[in-house]
């Protein structure tokens, strides 16, 4: 499991975490939730050790991740970056990458791993993508890739950052019911969402930040119980009962008229 | 267009069949590198030459003592030229970064004119090339980490060091000028006076640095995806970048040391490489490595043939052949629709 302990961290002499304590539980969806610049992608970023932490640590089972080697937190945790550089060779060669941290030199892929791969391909509903060019799928069919990498590469940890940026609603729920699946494998899942009614419908658990400070974290219903969302989103939240549980929504604040 | 594309497609299916080809292609054109010129040499006059090593016939010196030299140069300066701009353009992420543009070439060229003024022994050559390289890429990949420039911004960069390096080499050329003769050809770039004495040196770093390249192939793959999703899988990411711009250096250095200031190549070859056999960097260096070799050695033949007697440098036709593809590149470039 992975933890953070009071991590502070920032980008050149600026700070942006301040004073961070959470884990990422295995069997759970953990949204991250916060306006822009509140620091959720810096979180993960630290998290995976691509960020220095300026103060506090983050712990891999009890191990300090300072003393790990990238290959080591590679097999830890796998990352979906926002930043991607989408390389012209098929989906299935893009999966086999996710096999790189479990390969010794000189770093030839083994029977095994095609195995493995062709395994997540047909998990991430990727698996009529396995011979086409990256550079010719849309938006949704890389991000089922993508995944397919994240769980070929067996980690017991997921990180996603911003997994449901510009992807149609049918693919934005696709990736929520993906990462409900990886939980229920007894991964730990964590999401950088801005889509707040996504993430309170489909998170085991949420994390609100604002300003680099984690302000609460708590269930769904504890987060819209609490109110804290109104105020640091600047919105006024709802919900409606519905067979399948609560239905949260949002909409910006009535403006008192006159 | 869609049936270009369609047969690319087809053909990244199976990269050996280009390869193949491409080893076809490179052979030929070195045969007739050997049998063509000002005198003309027949093919069984050749292979006569080079298996009795015999220098008795006037055949035989000019296929001994000029096409071999030459011939082997125009493939070794293709093949390193090609790599080091694979290499480069894949670490720094800019299929507009080739050698010749971001400094790296101007900088093994100041170095080996220094060499040539204070120390003119061949040997020397490829390693001071070498050193100067590796300052091009090291400015290069100092300024692109510290100020995360753009890919237009990193190409005017490489620009002004370029230009740094070149005015340089005129002043070292102006200093020393008697040591100096004949260097007008080292800036145009061309392989007229190359001997096997000359290539040797350069011939072992070119070697090693090509065997290190194909076989960490498996790291570049992994790079090219950028490099916060190649540290989530496990990759050192600055120290890998290090070691294949010092392979670039190595590559283009080397070059530099007998060919001189050719340009092109590494832009080329790698983009037209790419379209055939996607980016998959084992079937990309390789494919790559004989494209290089074999656009050199065809330009070195029409720089021999197209004007003779007069012969014209090689870098004046790679310049011709590239300039308006770096030009296409760029206005793709600023249209957004290369791949990001």
């Amino acid at each position: 499991m992975i933890e953070l302990q009071q991590v502070q961290a920032g980008y050149h002499n600026r700070p942006v975490l301040r004073g961070v304590d959470l884990a990422f539980r295995p069997g759970e969806v953990l949204a991250l939730i916060g306006p822009n610049g509140s620091g959720k992608s810096t979180l993960l970023r630290t998290a995976l050790g691509l960020l220095p932490c300026t103060g506090g640590q983050v712990l891999y089972d009890g191990v300090p991740l300072t003393q790990l080697s990238p290959r080591q937190v590679a097999r830890q945790a796998a990352f979906l970056s926002q930043n991607r550089t989408i390389p012209n060779i098929t989906a299935q060669r893009m999966v086999l990458h996710g096999r790189f941290p479990h390969l010794s030199y000189p770093r030839h892929y083994r029977p095994e791993d095609k195995v493995i791969v062709r395994q997540a391909l047909e998990e991430a509903d990727a698996a009529d993508l396995a011979d086409r060019p990256m550079n010719e799928l849309s938006g949704g069919q890389r991000q089922k890739v993508y995944l397919a990498m994240a769980i070929a590469q067996q980690t017991p940890t997921v990180l996603m950052d911003e997994p449901t940026t510009f992807l149609d609603i049918a693919h934005q729920l696709g990736v929520m019911q993906m990462a409900r699946r990886l939980a229920a494998g007894g991964r730990a899942v964590v999401l950088v969402l801005h889509d707040l009614p996504l993430a309170m419908g489909g998170a085991h658990r949420l994390a609100v930040l604002q300003d680099g400070l984690l302000v609460q974290s708590g269930t769904p219903e504890e987060i819209y119980e609490s109110g804290v969302l109104e105020p640091v989103f600047n919105i006024r939240q709802g919900r409606t009962q519905t067979a399948d549980g609560w239905r949260y929504y949002c909409e910006l604040p009535h403006k008192e008229e006159g | 267009m869609n049936s270009w594309r369609i047969s690319c497609t087809r053909l990244r299916e199976h990269p050996a069949a280009v390869a193949v080809a491409l080893v076809v292609l490179t052979l030929a054109l070195a045969v007739l590198s050997l049998c063509m010129g000002a005198v003309e040499v027949t093919s069984a006059q050749v292979l006569q030459a080079l298996f009795t090593n015999d220098p008795s016939e006037v055949s035989a010196r000019v296929v001994l003592y000029s096409r071999l030299p030459r011939t082997c140069g125009s493939l070794l300066a293709g093949a390193a030229l090609a790599v080091a701009g694979v290499l480069i353009q894949t670490v720094l992420a800019n299929p507009l970064a080739a050698p010749h543009i971001i400094g790296v070439n101007a900088g093994a060229g100041l170095a080996v004119t220094i060499s040539c003024a204070i120390a003119p022994m061949a040997a020397v050559r490829p390693l001071a090339a070498f050193a100067g390289a590796m300052a091009g890429v090291l400015l290069v990949l100092l300024f692109a980490e510290s100020t995360g420039a753009s890919r237009i911004t990193l190409v005017l960069a490489g620009v002004a060091i370029s230009s740094i390096f070149s005015a340089l080499i005129d002043a070292v050329t102006t200093l020393y000028p008697d040591a100096l003769i004949g260097y007008t050809d080292f800036r145009m770039g061309g392989l007229t006076g190359v001997t096997m004495a000359k290539l040797a040196p350069a011939a072992v770093l070119i070697g090693i640095s090509l065997v290190l390249a194909f076989s960490l192939s498996g790291l570049l793959d992994v790079l090219a995806l950028g490099p916060e999703t190649a540290q989530s899988l496990g990759l050192s990411v600055r120290p890998t970048r290090l070691l294949f711009l010092t392979l670039a250096a190595a590559l283009a250095g080397s070059a530099v040391s007998f060919c001189g200031l050719v340009g092109f190549v590494g832009l080329l070859v790698p983009h037209g490489v790419r379209s055939i056999v996607g980016e998959e960097s084992r079937p990309l260096l390789l494919c790559s490595a004989l494209g290089g070799a074999a656009l050199m050695t065809l330009c070195d033949l029409v720089a021999r043939t197209v004007a003779a007697p007069f012969e014209l440098p090689v870098g004046t036709i790679l310049s011709i052949l590239g300039g308006p593809f770096f030009l296409w590149l760029l206005v793709r470039q600023r249209g957004g629709r290369t791949h990001d």
